[in-house]
C-alpha cells in the first residue's frame, strides 16, 4: 500500500488555525496577556513553518 | 545576467531563489532590488518602492540585510554568509531559505510588537505574503533548493563550462541559440579537427535535436520507453466530511453546554483547525480553510455584538441656547450607528452628566470652553481623542480633569462617562 501525501498546506492551515483558536482561548483565560500577542502570533508561524517543512519532508 | 525576454512577473523564479543574484549594473546600495527585479522579471523600481515601505515600517531592514548577506554578487556563487563562515553554509540546503525567512518574520513581528512599528504595514500582511508563498510552493511542488545539477547560470543561459574549470568561467549562449554553440575564435573548426586530437577541456555541446547531423536516419528508431503516470495520491475519501462533522459536533456541544456564542465558535474553529492539521496527513484538507476564515469573522462580530444588533443610532444633536444638561437628560445607548452632540451653547446643572454606551461607532462631544470636565472615556478597540491628546489601539482608556479655558473650577461642570466597543471618541471645546 502506497504512502498517502500529506496536504502540505491544510496541514499548516489547520496548524495556523488551532494554533490562533488556542491563543484567543489562552488570552481570555489570561494566561496570554495582550501585550504579548504578538510574539505569540510570531511563535506560532514558525510552529506552523517547522510542522509543514516535517510534513513535506515525509512525503 | 540577462533579463527574461518573456513579458510578466516569472512566479516560477520564487521557487528557485538560489538562483537570484545581486545586480552589479542596477543598484543603489547592494543591487539586492535590482538582482530581485532581474530574477523575477518585475520592474526594480516597483522592487524598490515595495521595499522602502517595508523599510519605511521596520521589516524591510531584515530582509534587506538578510537578503543582502544570503545573494551572491553577480557573476559569482558565493554569497557573503558563505565568505564568513565557508562551506558549512550550503546554499542549496532545503531548509536554509525557509529558516531564513521564518526568522526574519519572526524578528519583524517581535519589532512591531516591542516598538510599535509597522503602522504602515501590519503584521497580518506578513501573514498574507506567508500564504502567498505557500500557495505558490504547492502548486510547485518544489522545495525550496531541491536542485540535483550544478548552477547552470540563468534559467535561459545554460553555463557550458566545467566545474573546476577556473580559466573561462561560465560562458553564455545567446538567446537565440539553436545549435551547439560556435567555436571560440582562433580555433581550428570541427571539419579538421578530430574529438581525439583535443588537447584542453571539451566544450560540451548543446544540442537541441536528437540527430542534427543526420547520422542515424537509417537506423529504426528506438522503442520508446513510456512509463505510465502513477495517478495522483488524494488520501482517503471522506476526510473533509469528518472534520466537518467533528466541527459540527463540537459547535453542537458548546452550544448545548451555554457556552458564549464567542466561545462556542472558538471551540468549533479548534476542532476545525485540529482535524485540518492531523487530516492533511490522510487526504487533502485546504478547502475547508474558507470555513475557518468563516468562522473567524464570526468570532470577531460575536466580540463585538454578543447579541444580533437591534439598536442603531445616528444623533447628531445641537443643543440651542440655554438649553440644559442635567444627570439624565443626556443618555444614548446603541448598537451600532454615530452620536455626535454639540453642547456648546447648553448650560449644565448640578450634576450633569453625559453617558453614551455604544458597540461600533463614532461619538463627538463638543462642550463650551469654560466648563469643568471630569470622567472616563474607553474604546476597546480603537480611539480616543480628547483636548489634543490621543490614545489608540487595543483598550484605549482616557481619564479626563479639564478646567477649561480660564483654569479654575466653576462655574459649571459636567461628567463625561463615554464607551465604544469599537469605534472613535471625540471630544473637543
Amino acid at each position: 500500500m502506497r504512502k498517502t501525501k500529506p496536504d502540505v498546506p491544510g496541514i499548516i492551515a489547520g496548524t495556523v488555525l488551532s494554533g490562533g483558536a488556542t491563543i484567543w482561548i489562552l488570552n481570555d483565560n489570561g494566561v496570554v496577556q495582550t501585550d504579548d500577542l504578538g510574539l505569540t502570533a510570531a511563535l506560532l508561524l514558525v510552529a506552523a513553518g517547522i510542522i509543514g517543512l516535517a510534513a513535506s519532508h515525509r512525503s | 545576467m540577462e533579463q527574461n525576454s518573456s513579458g510578466g512577473f516569472d512566479r516560477g523564479q520564487l521557487k528557485d531563489v538560489q538562483s537570484w543574484r545581486r545586480s552589479r549594473s542596477d543598484r543603489m546600495l547592494a543591487g539586492v532590488c535590482g538582482g530581485m527585479g532581474r530574477a523575477l522579471n518585475v520592474d526594480p523600481v516597483l522592487i524598490r518602492v515595495v521595499m522602502a515601505v517595508l523599510v519605511l515600517s521596520g521589516p524591510g531592514i531584515i530582509f534587506y540585510l538578510a537578503a543582502w548577506v544570503m545573494m551572491p554578487d553577480e557573476g559569482s556563487d558565493r554569497s557573503a554568509a558563505q565568505g564568513l563562515f565557508g562551506d558549512r553554509v550550503r546554499a542549496d540546503h532545503p531548509w536554509l531559505w525557509p529558516v531564513v525567512i521564518g526568522q526574519c518574520v519572526f524578528s519583524a513581528i517581535a519589532l512591531m510588537s516591542s516598538f510599535n512599528f509597522g503602522k504602515v504595514l501590519p503584521g497580518p500582511v506578513v501573514v498574507l505574503g506567508l500564504l502567498w508563498l505557500f500557495v505558490f510552493r504547492r502548486k510547485g511542488r518544489n522545495h525550496w533548493g531541491h536542485r540535483t545539477g550544478q548552477w547552470s547560470g540563468h534559467r535561459s543561459t545554460p553555463w557550458t563550462g566545467q566545474p573546476g574549470d577556473q580559466t573561462g568561467g561560465p560562458q553564455y549562449s545567446g538567446p537565440a541559440q539553436t545549435g551547439p554553440l560556435p567555436h571560440p575564435a582562433g580555433q581550428a573548426s570541427s571539419a579538421t579537427q578530430r574529438p581525439q586530437d583535443r588537447v584542453t577541456e571539451p566544450v560540451q555541446p548543446v544540442w537541441t535535436e536528437d540527430d542534427p547531423l543526420g547520422l542515424y536516419v537509417d537506423e529504426p528508431p528506438a522503442p520508446a520507453t513510456r512509463v505510465a503516470a502513477a495517478p495522483p495520491v488524494k488520501g482517503y475519501r471522506g476526510v473533509k466530511s469528518a472534520i466537518v462533522l467533528l466541527t459540527g459536533a463540537a459547535l453542537a456541544i458548546a452550544w448545548a453546554a451555554s457556552a458564549q456564542p464567542a466561545l462556542t465558535l472558538v471551540i468549533g474553529l479548534a476542532t476545525l483547525g485540529l482535524g485540518m492539521l492531523f487530516g492533511g496527513f490522510l487526504g487533502k484538507t485546504l478547502a475547508l480553510f474558507p470555513l475557518g476564515i468563516l468562522l473567524a469573522m464570526g468570532i470577531a462580530a460575536s466580540m463585538v455584538f454578543p447579541e444580533v444588533p437591534r439598536d442603531f443610532a445616528d444623533v447628531k444633536y445641537v443643543a440651542p441656547a440655554q438649553s440644559q444638561v442635567n444627570a439624565t437628560n443626556t443618555t444614548y445607548r446603541f448598537d451600532a450607528g454615530s452620536v455626535q452632540l454639540d453642547l456648546s451653547k447648553a448650560t449644565f446643572a448640578t450634576g450633569a452628566k453625559v453617558v453614551v454606551d455604544g458597540g461600533v461607532g463614532d461619538v463627538v462631544v463638543k462642550l463650551p470652553p469654560n466648563v469643568d470636565v471630569t470622567g472616563n472615556l474607553v474604546a476597546d478597540t480603537g480611539q480616543v481623542d480628547a483636548f489634543s491628546k490621543t490614545q489608540g489601539g487595543h483598550s484605549a482608556k482616557m481619564t479626563l480633569t479639564d478646567l477649561g479655558a480660564d483654569g479654575k473650577a466653576g462655574p459649571q461642570s459636567v461628567v463625561l462617562d463615554l464607551h465604544l466597543k469599537l469605534g472613535s471618541i471625540k471630544v473637543e471645546r
